[in-house]
């Protein structure tokens, strides 16, 4: 196949590059992401222009290349060898914040999710399927046997990894789905030898945690990103109340917890609370009551990095406008002053203590987590129906999800500092 | 005075002694509503040390006692929670809820076998006793032991607390354990015993049914209690029910036809289940059922309707044989395909429909049957005189308007199909002015296709333009399209623009052959202006309506490649790849044809059409 896409003959030969620019005149910028991974999937190379364009992709020009930009929608422009040649004298000068960064594998994409789950629960599956990215569901069976170690990058689904079923006790404990929900996650915590839910989620986010270690990329957004943490951080605590686990959580949880577990978060006060729907005061503003928001005026910054030196920060905040759409969640925003000093504030809004996107490294990989549900719906309850992407082909806040896929791709180069 | 001072004394100190007892009843009830509210909020810690002075004051309180107990469990304090209702059963000696409670203590500590054998004993103590079951069941629900609690309501069966006991409580265990073959084993023990609870069953069951597994096992769990006992009509309603859910119309209507035997129904029963066929567009089995109505000689109050029901099922099952006004897969809706490919059979449908018009004269159902006598006649047959004369007679005898009405607009078509204008025209004016919006709005439209025909174009701007005032009609569109095709030929070339309109009219009238003509001569007989690409587009249509293909290929070429300034050149390249793709079934030739739109075209607004065209014909899982 690989011959079949880089050796077949062009309409043009002059042409020597495929030029796919990610800025305004872009036409999807989503399935330009699927694009590029195709071609890392059919063994071609693909030059990823920090900074150039909104992030442009170039690689090879073929007509089978070409064709499949047009059948998928994707502005292209087919470039000569000297208009290339211009392109990365302009990105290489030492003057401008621009870099090249040479993709070269497809990443090996899983991501965990239950059994029962529907891809429009949630923004990165909704994402991969529009961008036509292949991903593997997994769960915890999967995560505990240590199925990960075959995978480059994992996502975690709006998972609540307390054992506290995503804290919807209050206002969904009658609902089928709930009640259904937590029987499954029951039989399945039985069946892998775990006495209680709780127990064997924290033993999947331990997992997940060595899986990082290791060299792992994991990308979690919403209540995925504080509730793992939460887990980690009570790994010898039961912070579970009774309709949770069957027993009472320990009085002492709070003064239990153990920060240095953590990746993101320390200094956290847990919600114990069965009937709110809050887990921690990391979540800001808080989701119980919800917040009353204007949208119009909801909008988050995304910092801007040394393309030059600080390729990976550079390579998660891709993207043609840096002021993107606020969007809500069960963990609409990190609170600043719970965010470890390690971690890289990737995005914030403006002038409040909310954080929205960060980064960090643990051991020999790196967690990158997004807060908020889904950027194209403003808030998202159960039961709306999933976002229609061919409606938001130009999304600003999705193309974030879709850099984080493509970054393990990157060929790893000498640091400049 | 001094005589006065010990009555004072005493009233001063009963005084006293009631502002106490007063205060200090404050106090506990500020006390208490103060621990309920460090409760509400969480702090456990605060709530027990009320709880424990306030279960000091008075231990024979209930409400501190059990206050108490359950900050204890919630700071896992488990010995003191246990000591606590040890206590207290020193009081109440063998209380079954005190006893319970503490062996759902014993749980929480660990200590599951203790916690077992003291929830035994709650139920040995009175094996007759429901509410024991229920208590002991519902403190291992709270614990989450779904199968003990099961095991806890099987064994007061088992006690001779009769076979249906806990039915309804079993039922939602087992389903929400996703065991829907128990679950609705446990319904049928509500049903059997409350038949009038079948739509209240039907509602639990509706919460898995739309589960395959869910209905699989639901059906197999009725089927079963069936067979045991075939004569119990509420279970072949609910297993009908569940055919009908799983969309099996023909399992449904076995059940029907023993349901109806059963209750000597003389048909009622199979004509409502018809009826409901007949909606859900199981058009066979509906036949089947209206046939055995009326075959079995059902009562005159619905042997009509399952007469006109018959009739439509077997009309309906004639178009499903009919492949000549269906579009292959992946076409465009507007495409026109050739016609008459295949003749179907109507005359059972026609036959049917005049038996109802014999036996039930000049009634609303047989102008129904008049009327969908015409609708084949004219839309299968383009037999328009016999066409017209069946609408005339529904539109006489209708005494329903939207009948009328319909019948009305189909006489106008036909005679707009004869060539008779003038008296098409008559026949939609008066519609114009009907009290049911969605017909005025046709009529206008017709009336707007009429002028235009006719040649008439500024009348005919005139009513589009009232049509295309408000977007939110349904022929906006249609009437946006006509308006804007009128406009910009009518002042550019307004001779060829009335040939154009004269051609359209004979296509109108099926008159393929005399139209492509005409067409073929505005275009050889109008070269430069600009409704040329139009024609040549209608020509290539035509010629693929009378399957000359190499024909029709030739003209969208020539659109597609020569005329460069046409905005159909986008459309002329489509047809080309629908060409490929669905008459010479040429899938390479027709994914080519496609990506050259994509690359010629890529502003066209078919590019995403095409695009899923593409992926269609490559096998993608998209």
């Amino acid at each position: 196949m690989a011959f079949a896409l880089f050796c077949a003959p062009s309409f043009l030969p002059a042409q020597s590059k495929l030029f796919i620019p990610m800025d305004l005149k872009q036409t999807d910028h989503l399935k330009s992401y699927g694009v590029a991974f195709w071609v890392l999937e059919h063994n071609g190379e693909v030059d990823w222009l920090l900074n150039y364009r909104g992030g442009s992709f170039m690689c090879e020009y073929s007509d089978v290349v070409a064709r499949e930009c047009r059948i998928r929608g994707v502005h292209f422009e087919p470039l000569s060898a000297a208009e290339a040649s211009v392109i990365f004298a302009e990105v290489q000068r030492d003057n401008n914040n621009m870099d090249v960064v040479r993709l070269e594998k497809a990443p090996r994409i899983a991501v965990y999710v239950p059994p029962n789950f529907k891809p429009w629960d949630d923004a990165v599956t909704l994402a991969l399927e529009y961008a036509e990215i292949k991903y593997t569901k997994v769960w915890d069976e999967e995560v505990l046997s240590g199925k990960l170690a075959d995978y480059d990058w994992l996502h975690l689904h709006h998972e609540d990894f307390t054992g506290q079923y995503g804290k919807f006790y209050a206002n969904f404990r009658t609902a089928s789905w709930y009640v259904e929900q937590q029987m499954l996650y029951e039989r399945e915590a039985k069946r892998l030898g775990f006495k209680k839910v709780s127990e064997e989620k924290k033993a999947v986010a331990r997992a997940i945690k060595d899986f990082v270690a290791n060299g792992g990329f994991m990308f979690a957004m919403c209540s995925a990103t504080d509730s793992y943490d939460i887990a980690l951080a009570a790994e010898n605590v039961d912070i579970c109340d009774v309709m949770f686990d069957g027993d009472s959580p320990d009085p002492n949880a709070q003064k239990k917890l153990d920060f240095t577990k953590t990746l993101a978060f320390e200094n956290f006060i847990l919600d114990m609370n069965p009937l709110r729907y809050e887990y921690s005061d990391i979540d800001i503003p808080t989701s119980d009551p919800p917040p009353f928001r204007d949208q119009n005026t909801d909008y988050f910054t995304l910092f801007e990095f040394s393309a030059k030196y600080d390729p990976v920060p550079t390579m998660l905040t891709q993207d043609h406008v840096s002021i993107i759409k606020g969007f809500m969640g069960q963990t609409t925003a990190f609170r600043k002053s719970t965010i470890k000093r390690t971690v890289i504030t990737l995005a914030e809004r403006e002038g409040t203590e909310e954080v929205k996107y960060i980064h960090g490294n643990f051991g020999r990989g790196t967690f990158t987590w997004y807060a908020g549900h889904d950027p194209e719906d403003y808030q998202h309850a159960v039961g709306d129906p999933p976002t229609d992407l061919t409606l938001h082909k130009n999304s600003p806040g999705y193309r974030l999800i879709l850099n984080n896929v493509l970054f393990p791709a990157a060929k790893k180069k000498q640091q400049k500092t | 005075m001094v005589k006065k001072s010990p009555q004072i004394l005493l009233h001063s100190l009963l005084l006293l002694f009631v502002s106490s007892a007063w205060g200090q009843d404050i106090d506990v009830a500020t006390r208490l509503r103060l621990a309920q509210s460090f409760e509400q909020s969480g702090d456990w810690e605060r709530v027990v040390s009320i709880y424990e002075e306030l279960h000091r004051r008075d231990p024979t309180n209930y409400v501190f006692f059990d206050g108490l107990r359950r900050a204890y469990a919630q700071t896992k304090k488990y010995d003191e929670a246990i000591e606590l209702v040890e206590h207290r059963l020193r009081l109440q000696p063998k209380d079954p809820h005190l006893t319970s409670i503490l062996a759902g203590l014993h749980y929480e500590k660990g200590d599951e076998s203790k916690a077992d054998s003291m929830w035994q004993l709650v139920l040995l103590s009175d094996r007759k006793n429901a509410s024991s079951y229920r208590l002991v069941a519902s403190q291992m629900l709270d614990h989450r032991l779904f199968e003990h609690a099961i095991k806890t309501y099987l064994s007061a069966r088992s006690a001779g607390l009769g076979q249906d006991i806990f039915a309804e409580e079993l039922g939602s265990i087992y389903s929400a354990l996703q065991q829907y073959g128990s679950a609705t084993k446990e319904f049928i023990r509500i049903l059997k015993r409350a038949p009038e609870q079948l739509p209240y069953i039907e509602n639990r069951i509706a919460s898995f049914s739309m589960r395959n597994d869910g209905l699989r096992a639901a059906t197999a769990a009725v089927q079963e209690e069936i067979r045991q006992t075939p004569a119990n009509l509420t279970l072949r309603s609910l297993l009908a029910w569940m055919a009908i859910e799983g969309k099996d119309f023909e399992s449904a209507y076995q059940q029907y036809r023993v349901i109806d035997s059963l209750r000597n129904a003389k048909g009622h029963e199979l004509f409502n289940f018809g009826q409901r066929a007949l909606q859900e567009r199981a058009f066979r089995v509906a036949a089947k059922t209206f046939r055995v109505v009326i075959e079995q000689q059902a009562p005159p109050t619905i042997l009509p309707q399952a007469r006109l029901g018959y009739a439509r099922a077997i009309e309906e099952l004639s178009d499903e044989s009919d492949t000549s006004g269906r579009f292959p897969e992946g076409t465009t809706a507007g495409a026109q395909w050739p016609v008459s490919e295949s003749q179907p059979s109507y005359s059972g449908a026609i036959a049917l429909y005049g038996r109802i018009i014999a036996e039930y004269p000049h009634s609303e159902l047989a102008a129904q049957a008049h009327y969908r006598i015409g609708c084949i006649c004219f839309d299968r047959f383009f037999d328009l005189d016999r066409a017209l004369s069946a609408f005339e007679l529904a539109k006489k005898g209708a005494k329903s308007p939207s009948v009328q009405f319909d019948a009305t607009l189909k006489v106008a078509e036909v005679l707009a199909a004869r060539g008779n204008l003038f008296e098409a025209k008559a026949e939609y004016l008066p519609l114009t002015k009907a009290a049911i919006p969605a017909y005025r709005d046709k009529a206008l439209f017709q009336l707007a296709e009429l002028d235009y025909f006719a040649g008439s174009f500024d009348s005919s701007l005139a009513r589009l333009g009232l049509l295309t005032s408000n977007v939110n009609i349904d022929l906006a569109n249609d009437a946006l399209q006509l308006q804007y095709f009128v406009q910009e030929n009518k002042s550019t070339s307004s001779k060829a623009l009335q040939e154009f309109a004269k051609a359209d009219l004979l296509v109108r009238q099926r008159k393929f052959s005399e139209a492509l003509g005409r067409f073929k001569e505005i275009a050889a007989s109008n070269p430069t202006v600009l409704l040329v690409d139009d024609t040549m587009m209608r020509i290539g249509e035509l010629q693929l309506m009378l399957k000359q293909t190499s024909e029709a290929m030739a003209t969208f070429q020539k659109v597609a490649a020569e005329m460069q300034t046409s905005i159909l050149r986008d459309r002329a390249q489509l047809r080309i790849g629908e060409i490929f793709q669905n008459v010479l079934k040429d899938k390479a030739k027709a994914i080519e044809a496609y990506e050259l739109l994509l690359a010629k075209y890529p502003n066209s607004m078919y590019v995403e059409e095409v695009r899923k065209r593409i992926r269609f014909l490559r096998g993608d899982a998209i």
